[in-house]
């Protein structure tokens, strides 16, 4: 009883202090959020003006009222190493606005890569971060292990107007409550995805343009491409560039395929042709290879994701080219290839100690000023659409050919981890020049990929 | 005759001397390579096609003890050096404990004790780290060096088979002897068996103070974002992590030398103790 | 066979006639092992019934002190003069209760159960916010009804020791014998009772770190704890559920379990077998005769033993990488053994890959087998080969005939301990392909998973506890017995019994 008072009072008060921040919204954005102000600066087209924006200080004022039963607040924050000396200077930003008002909030930020992150929650939710990134291929089994709490309800409305609308999506979880259309982690980056990079003195920008003008090249040049068709984030491509989709069964718990096989063969097929036949054609782990192949002149081209553009960028210099994948020629038409799409997420501890305090970090971290800070310093794509719009994304070589290729791709959204490694022995079938490649043993090979993929 | 013999046997010395040659060059090369590249000066990610350093520098062992902020590899080391030193001390006296009493000391139920404690010896540790994770958490001990102490040491008792056997070597009339002179069982124990068995106790010591240094299974597990906690095997791990790899290969390389040197050293040193150890009381039977 | 027809055989004959012996022994030792379960399951209920009987006399017989007893403990103890041990008693039953009403028995209350949903979740629409979802966390309820139970049966343990002690006092009075002091007491732990004070911490040691994880885990294998049922939260006991699917119910998990079995076996063998050739035959070379520098070749090959195995493993997986800079590939390019653009899959082909985890296995291990092969070839008695050469024996004959008896002799426990190990080899199949090539048709492993790090990746990346905790308990029946019918076949059991 005593607990539901204090709610409808903290209601009132949310009330109260929501209208008195818009009331003094011209001296209030001078006064508490300086930042605030400067990143409504810069993404300038006004945008923000028309949608109903949840504003940083409607923010404040609602952690304001949690935090009446969140007294003394402690959080962790788990980010990757390269991102955490900017996540604990957005953090701290992020407490000083609460410094006036008399509260205290000391936030941690700890080193822990996305994929890690995911494990190390499933492993002690108690003991893990209260607000922690991870990766879209990671979702589907924190939500279905319960490991993530529902956004709160004020800032869905936002985060739907001004997100990726594919990147909102992936956060939805097919089988979540349709008439609440909940969503369950906020959307931080929206380039969780690969395309075609090269080196511009070996292929030409006519060349990039199909995989048979690529495989001409580097046949001629004695140098590599590297495409890791036998991991299934890549291996994907081949059913995808078929018209192959993705759903999930009522349950959450079987992958369905909708797959159409003669169509996935001819495709297949043209892979096996281009691609087996030649010893420059490498599917193998980039991560360890494209890098210093690139630094020492043996590779022409890979692809690979925005993870390593910092690194393709220190290898080539201004010799770097990306662009979204090539065609592929299948029958005599030109298909373009189909990828896979992900974005990173902020998910919020289901057994957090402060929720509204963690929900309002969360919301305020993948805000507008955060995504353009990390964006200028780190280069990681935003997950908002008008920062994808403008220049500071369009200019970048990199992250534009990414955000090209999201038109053709498939969003890494309700995928089962079974998904993977079936999709990925596949496509290896595929290129490896010493496997049979007859049409029975091409059919058996598919087969094997659907039974695998569907059995759970 | 004599000569031919003569003649064949340098043959056959000269073949086997290339023959060792060869195999110890395969042996030492990877070791090399560490060594070798943990000198380079020049920028590269991992190993590459050839050993010597285009450019030979300090700077990936000085980096590893002044650039601390990602990597603290002196807190790392301290740590290991911290749990090791005080695993071995607890391992060492529960094994000649145990195994004492399970080889001199005659008492009820003592055949169930040796088998069950084989048993369980069997069992390998890793496969309970979670409940052993959440036991120590039901103690409050998560994330800290002395969870690490206890899980290192706690299971050392079981394994007493090896110096059981030593102690099995030792002649009863000994401690008939003491005991007709009116010695208790705790002093013959001290003054009298432990001073015999320098060699097993060297053994329980060498083998409990390197296992610290290698393990990183239940260390990742206990530690988790911990990161001040680290043990030197869980941090050299991490370095080769896809995140760090890029950035940390080199110092990777250094880090490993430097805890290569003292272990190597400590076990060329012991050597002879381990070989003892290895072979039980065999060897002096 | 006879001893004298067994004498004349050489080494390896002998090797494989032990080897046979042990598979026709096998039979009658896995009965003897049952036969030796039976008994203590038997001793074990026997040894309750007759507690029970001494605690149901005990009363009857015992005097007023003695009766309170059963249920104060300590209480006879201290009338009877021995006021300290008395008071240790009582501590022990306080400090038990407060421990179970003060924290276990909301845990062990819900064993059978395993807990259950306390209230729903859903969002409040007041402060817009997600509530969560009330319910008991089946993984605590489960670890601490364990610990729970471990304490009763101490104190149960414990509270049988307190009649005891009182009724040996009581008849200790009866019979006008003086009674102990504290100190007297006290003595008797350094002594008379010596093995009680040696092997108590220990003891405690392993039960909290040991025994009862692994009870919990054997626990965990008859419940659905998995992905969908996921930590924090609720799950069920499904009795042999688990079993069943490792056997036959599960065509995937089934196959996939066969597979790995033969493979773990295969590895073992293999391994154990080879670097224990390898190893001796090194372990020869450096020691021949007139061979210097003995020490310095022996150094070179124990370095690699120092080195922490995980550097030097994965070292090698970054050598024999099948991408551009394996440095493997690199050399045999540049040789032409292999063409221009060509690569061998070392780690990633099903069957390279499994060959050259057992090569890279043996630069592992063949240094252990130089090391303590030597310390035994320097012990052979050299009597033994100087009577070899008066008889007029060459170096074969008196290689087959008493180096190779010999060192089989010595080292056949200490083969059958790398056996064990190598069925658990985590770290050479981890590091060097973390399990891979991936194979689809199996159940979340790849080509070299051995059942262990198929276990661990079942745990650690996809949270299939119960199937993990399932196939441990597999491995660890089949490693237990394997040792134990072997333990009680070798001498060394044998050997301490003449001794005592």
């Amino acid at each position: 009883m005593y607990k539901y008072t204090k709610r409808i009072l903290c209601a009132s008060l949310a009330s109260l202090m929501a209208i008195s921040a818009f009331a003094g919204c011209g001296d209030s954005s001078t006064e508490s959020s300086s930042q605030g102000s400067s990143s409504q600066g810069s993404s300038g087209t006004g945008s923000t003006a028309e949608v109903q924006q949840y504003t940083v200080d409607q923010m404040m004022a609602d952690a304001q009222i949690a935090m009446g039963d969140e007294d003394n607040v402690t959080l962790k924050v788990w980010g990757p190493q390269a991102s955490i000396e900017l996540l604990q200077k957005q953090c701290d930003a992020f407490v000083q606005n609460f410094k006036d008002l008399g509260r205290t909030i000391t936030i941690e930020c700890v080193a822990q890569g996305e994929s890690d992150a995911a494990a190390n929650v499933k492993t002690d939710p108690s003991a893990a971060a209260d607000v922690f990134a991870f990766a879209s291929d990671q979702g589907l089994d924190l939500f279905n292990g319960g490991y993530v709490q529902q956004v709160r309800l004020n800032y869905r409305e936002d985060l739907e107007s001004k997100s990726i609308s594919e990147a909102y999506d992936t956060v939805k979880f097919q089988g979540a409550d349709d008439a609440e259309e909940g969503i369950y982690a906020y959307p931080e980056t929206g380039d969780n995805s690969y395309v075609l990079f090269y080196d511009k003195r070996v292929l030409s920008d006519e060349d990039v343009k199909t995989m048979e003008g690529i495989m001409k090249v580097c046949n001629e040049e004695k140098k590599y491409f590297a495409f890791n068709l036998g991991d299934g984030f890549y291996g994907c491509v081949v059913p995808f560039t078929a018209g192959g989709t993705l759903s999930l069964s009522e349950d959450l718990q079987t992958q369905v395929l909708n797959y159409d096989y003669d169509q996935v063969n001819a495709v297949a097929k043209a892979f096996v042709d281009l691609c087996s036949t030649s010893d420059y054609f490498k599917s193998e782990d980039v991560n360890q290879t494209l890098v210093s192949g690139f630094k020492n002149g043996t590779y022409a081209c890979g692809v690979v994701g925005s993870w390593q553009i910092a690194n393709i960028e220190v290898a080539l210099g201004e010799n770097m080219g990306a662009v979204k994948l090539p065609t592929i020629n299948v029958n005599g038409e030109d298909k373009q290839l189909i990828s896979m799409y992900g974005y990173k997420h902020l998910g919020v501890n289901a057994q957090t100690k402060y929720p509204m305090t963690a929900q309002a970090l969360a919301f305020y971290l993948t805000g507008e000023e955060c995504q353009t800070q990390r964006c200028k310093e780190l280069g990681w794509g935003p997950s908002i659409q008008s920062l994808v719009d403008s220049d500071l994304v369009q200019d970048n070589i990199a992250l534009s050919a990414i955000y090209a290729q999201r038109e053709f791709s498939i969003p890494q959204a309700n995928i089962r981890t079974a998904f993977f490694n079936p999709t990925g022995a596949y496509g290896g079938y595929l290129v490896d020049p010493t496997k049979d490649h007859s049409d029975a043993e091409m059919k058996a090979q598919y087969d094997n990929m659907v039974e695998n993929i569907t059995v759970s | 005759m004599i000569k031919s013999y003569k003649l064949r046997r340098n043959i056959s010395n000269a073949i086997i001397y290339v023959l060792l040659t060869v195999l110890c060059i395969i042996w030492i090369l990877p070791l090399v390579w560490l060594i070798m590249t943990s000198f380079r000066g020049e920028d590269v990610v991992y190993l590459n096609n050839y050993i010597i350093p285009h450019e030979w520098t300090f700077d990936n062992y000085i980096k590893l003890f002044t650039d601390t902020t990602v990597v603290n590899y002196p807190r790392w080391f301290l740590n290991t050096f911290i749990v090791a030193c005080f695993a071995c001390v607890i391992s060492t006296i529960s094994v000649l404990m145990v195994s004492y009493t399970f080889s001199r000391l005659r008492f009820k139920s003592r055949k169930k004790f040796i088998n069950i404690g084989f048993i369980l010896g069997m069992f390998p540790g890793f496969l309970t780290m979670v409940a052993i994770y959440y036991v120590l958490k039901a103690m409050n001990l998560t994330q800290n060096l002395i969870a690490l102490i206890i899980v290192y040491s706690a299971g050392a008792g079981l394994n007493f088979a090896i110096s059981k056997g030593f102690f099995d070597t030792i002649p009863r009339a000994l401690d008939e002897a003491a005991t007709i002179d009116g010695a208790t069982k705790n002093q013959i124990f001290w003054r009298i068996i432990l001073p015999m068995s320098k060699p097993i106790v060297v053994y329980t010591v060498l083998t409990s103070f390197t296992g610290p240094w290698a393990d990183f299974i239940l260390a990742k597990i206990i530690m988790g974002d911990a990161r001040d906690n680290y043990t030197i095997a869980l941090g050299l791990w991490q370095m080769l992590q896809k995140e760090y790899i890029n950035d940390y290969f080199l110092m990777f390389c250094a880090g490993a030398v430097l805890v290569a040197v003292p272990i190597t050293a400590l076990f060329l040193k012991m050597q002879k103790y381990y070989v003892e150890g290895v072979t039980g009381g065999a060897v002096k039977g | 066979m006879d001893f004298i027809s067994y004498a004349q055989m050489n080494g390896f004959q002998k090797f494989f006639y032990n080897l046979g012996q042990f598979f026709v022994h096998l039979p009658h030792n896995i009965v003897r092992l049952l036969k030796f379960i039976g008994r203590a399951i038997v001793g074990f209920f026997v040894g309750i019934g007759r507690a029970f009987k001494f605690y149901g006399l005990s009363f009857v017989k015992g005097d007023w002190s003695t009766k309170i007893s059963y249920l104060i403990m300590g209480f006879g103890i201290m009338v009877k003069g021995q006021i300290v041990k008395g008071l240790v008693f009582l501590a022990v039953e306080a400090a038990y209760f407060a421990f179970m009403i003060g924290f276990a028995w909301q845990y062990l209350s819900k064993f059978l159960t395993l807990g259950d949903v306390i209230s729903a979740g859903g969002m409040d629409p007041v402060t817009g916010m997600p509530v969560v979802a009330q319910q008991d966390d089946s993984m605590l309820i489960l670890l601490y009804s364990v610990m729970a139970l471990f304490v009763t049966v101490l104190f149960l343990m414990l509270y049988i020791l307190n009649i005891k002690v009182n009724v040996a006092l009581q008849e200790r009075r009866k019979n006008g014998e003086k009674i102990n002091s504290l100190r007297e007491d006290l003595s008797t732990l350094l002594d008379q009772r010596y093995h009680v004070t040696m092997l108590s911490l220990p003891t405690i040691l392993i039960c909290l770190f040991t025994v009862l994880p692994m009870i919990f885990m054997i626990l965990i294998a008859f419940t659905n704890f998995d992905r969908f049922h996921p930590m924090g939260g609720l799950f069920d006991w499904i009795g042999f559920g688990n079993f069943a699917d490792v056997f036959f119910n599960n065509p995937k998990k089934a196959f996939t379990f066969q597979t790995l079995v033969g493979w773990t076996l295969c590895w073992a063998i293999i391994a154990t077998i080879s670097c224990y050739i390898v190893g001796v035959i090194f372990a020869l070379m450096i020691n021949k005769k007139g061979i210097k520098g003995k020490s310095i070749f022996r150094t070179m090959f124990v370095m690699t033993v120092a080195v922490p195995q995980f550097v030097t493993l994965l070292l090698m997986s970054q050598i024999l990488s099948d991408n551009v800079n394996g440095v493997a590939n690199i050399l045999l390019r540049s040789i032409g053994v292999i063409g221009e653009g060509d690569f061998v899959k070392f780690l990633t082909d099903p069957w390279l890959a499994k060959i050259f985890v057992l090569i890279v296995n043996l630069w592992i291990g063949v240094p252990f087998t130089i090391l303590s092969a030597s310390g035994i070839l320097m012990n052979i008695p050299e009597e033994l080969y100087e009577s070899a050469k008066i008889d007029g024996a060459g170096p074969v004959t008196t290689f087959v005939k008493i180096t190779m008896p010999y060192m089989l002799f010595v080292m056949t426990p200490a083969l059958i301990q790398q056996f064990i190990g190598n069925i658990n080899n985590f770290n050479v199949i981890y590091f060097l392909t973390a399990g891979g090539p991936n194979n689809p048709e199996l159940y979340n492993a790849g080509d070299t998973d051995l059942l262990v790090t198929w276990l661990f990746n079942l745990t650690t990346s996809y949270n299939d506890y119960s199937l993990a905790a399932t196939i441990g308990i597999l491995v660890f029946i089949f490693c237990a017995t394997l040792s134990l019918i072997t333990f009680n076949m070798t001498k060394s059991s044998k050997n301490e019994e003449e001794f005592s």
